[in-house]
């Protein structure tokens, strides 16, 4: 992002890792999967389990939990992407 | 020396008893003073008529929720998607926008929820916000519909081209992008598993899409006489209008709040006044005084403004004049969108609830006998919502009377702010216009109305 005139503006990976970051990204993506399972699970499904099938609106509660926890999720990511690159440039904390 | 002693017999003390309560060894009952039983009772009568007026409404609340609950308990498959109803909500005149929310958010909204109904919210905070977005709607379904008009070309890519085995080998070496395909069908959710057991959903099925009968497909809610008159103001524009802004548009609602401001003294109430011109609120949740630099500042991104709001593509006088279009044409009677299937806004039925509010010090002893009457425009609301939840009480649009829903509330509006509209042709009082080929497909929830 800074170098442009020197080299590439992303950094060249060895193929050992890019693997490696293509498993760190799974390893995230996995966790978050199974994270928001867990607390959508728990706010929305009832605990009465008198009918197999999910009702209207144990539905659409769980729409709107992962809507939201992905976009918190984004969000986070995104806000400690600038606190880490603001952490980078100014060389204090 | 003789002192002077009490009469023997005791002046008989003020209150209340009776030989029952005396051989019961209840003390006389005594009444405080007449000022302080004045006040009590003054302050009994008005706590509580605040308090059953509250109980009341939650009672009223809850029984509507109670009876529409069932509707959420029953089964949704996975590959569905529930009712939805969209509402549009402005705020009543020189009032916050606050005002409406709250009678979304205590009467309307806990209704919805226990339908198991899915809601989709439009709010403005000045006028033309709900016209421009539902004008946007339609053009945009319009604007897809005419693409499907023009025959795509259909350019064969290499692998098609091939024809021999060698050669089909060949492009697919030489193929530039070989990871596109890939990447184009790449889903975390294929690694991780979710698809593991139970196959992929490709096709969501939208509830509204089914009914055969466009008038039980979703609903809308208008909040507000503003919204109301915008909403149809927007199905018209986006219907007979024409699909792009026009050149010579002069924005007939005058605007500049900006130069009112230079010329007015820098008073506070001068300065509110030129506000509320433009705006409606006093500013949403900021005093006016911090909105005249959120005014000036909004000057450098009035395109980030101007995007929410455009100036009317066609005007209620050139309606008979102008003429539906093909692409459109083509679908009717039942206009859909082409990416779900439901049909548009236009055919899904319109309930109106209006919002009352009063401002004045004159009409203070009105207001506070509004304040304790609310359960009765609860109840109001309530059973209408319910009424369109289970879709019971839907007709046709009637042409020139359905126009007047809610026209009541315009009684409300405060007479200097309807003045200042007129004086610039603001959207909201103007007389509401209508073409019978677009209100022959609306529908309204309710009884008939005069």
């Amino acid at each position: 992002m800074s170098f442009l005139g020197f080299g590439n503006s992303q950094p060249q990976l060895t193929s050992e890792q890019k693997i490696t970051a293509a498993e760190t990204e799974l390893d995230l993506v996995t966790d978050m999967f199974n994270k928001l399972v867990d607390n959508c699970y728990k706010k929305c499904i009832a605990n009465s389990y008198n009918e197999g099938a999910l009702t209207t609106n144990e539905s659409t509660c769980l729409d709107r939990c992962v809507a939201k926890y992905f976009e918190t999720n984004v969000q986070v990511g995104e806000n400690m992407q600038k606190m880490g690159q603001s952490f980078n440039t100014a060389g204090k904390f | 020396m003789t002192e002077k002693k009490a009469p023997s017999t005791t002046v008989a003390s003020k209150g209340f008893s009776n030989p029952a309560l005396k051989a019961m060894g209840i003390p006389t009952i005594k009444l405080p003073s007449r000022n302080w039983t004045i006040f009590w009772s003054l302050l009994t009568v008005t706590l509580s008529g605040i308090a059953y007026d509250k109980y009341e409404q939650k009672k009223i609340v809850k029984h509507y929720c109670d009876s529409v609950e069932g509707k959420s308990k029953l089964k949704l498959d996975t590959n569905r998607v529930p009712r939805k109803i969209t509402v549009f909500i402005a705020p009543p005149p020189n009032d916050y926008l606050e005002t409406s929310l709250k009678i979304w958010r205590r009467y309307i909204k806990p209704v919805l929820y226990y339908a198991g109904m899915d809601y989709e919210i439009i709010q403005e905070d000045k006028q033309g916000l709900i016209r421009t977005h539902v004008a946007n709607q339609i053009r945009e379904i319009r604007k897809g519909y005419l693409t499907e008009l023009v025959e795509p070309v259909e350019v064969p890519n290499a692998e098609e081209l091939a024809t021999t085995e060698d050669e089909k080998h060949i492009t697919s070496i030489s193929d530039p992008h070989p990871g596109k395909e890939f990447k184009k069908n790449f889903d975390y959710r294929n690694l991780i598993g979710v698809f593991y057991h139970r196959p992929k959903i490709e096709k969501v099925i939208n509830t509204d899409s089914e009914p055969l009968d466009p008038k039980l497909a979703g609903g809308v809610i208008c909040l507000g006489r503003g919204a109301y008159k915008e909403y149809i103001n927007g199905l018209h524009e986006g219907l007979l209008g024409p699909l792009e802004q026009p050149d010579t548009v002069e924005d007939k609602t005058t605007e500049p709040v900006i130069e009112e401001l230079k010329e007015a003294d820098t008073t506070p109430s001068e300065i509110r006044e030129a506000l509320e011109k433009d705006v409606i609120p006093k500013g949403n949740e900021i005093a006016p005084m911090e909105d005249i630099t959120t005014k000036e500042e909004s000057k450098e991104e009035e395109e980030k403004k101007d995007t929410r709001y455009l100036p009317r593509f066609i005007y209620p006088e050139d309606y008979s004049s102008a003429s539906i279009s093909d692409e459109i044409l083509k679908q009717l009677p039942v206009i859909k969108n082409s990416a779900t299937g439901v049909p548009i806004l236009l055919h899904q039925p319109v309930l109106m609830i209006p919002v009352p509010s009063l401002s004045g010090f004159t009409t203070v002893p009105q207001r506070i006998a509004r304040f304790y009457q609310r359960r009765f425009f609860t109840e109001q609301v309530c059973s209408q919502v319910s009424h369109l939840i289970d879709q019971d009480t839907i007709r046709s649009f009637k042409d020139p009377a359905d126009l007047l829903i809610g026209v009541e509330e315009e009684d409300d509006w405060p007479k200097h702010w309807v003045k200042q509209g007129l004086k610039k042709n603001s959207e909201w009082v103007q007389p509401l216009k209508s073409d019978k080929r677009v209100t022959e497909f609306m529908t309204v929830l309710g009884q008939e109305y005069d």
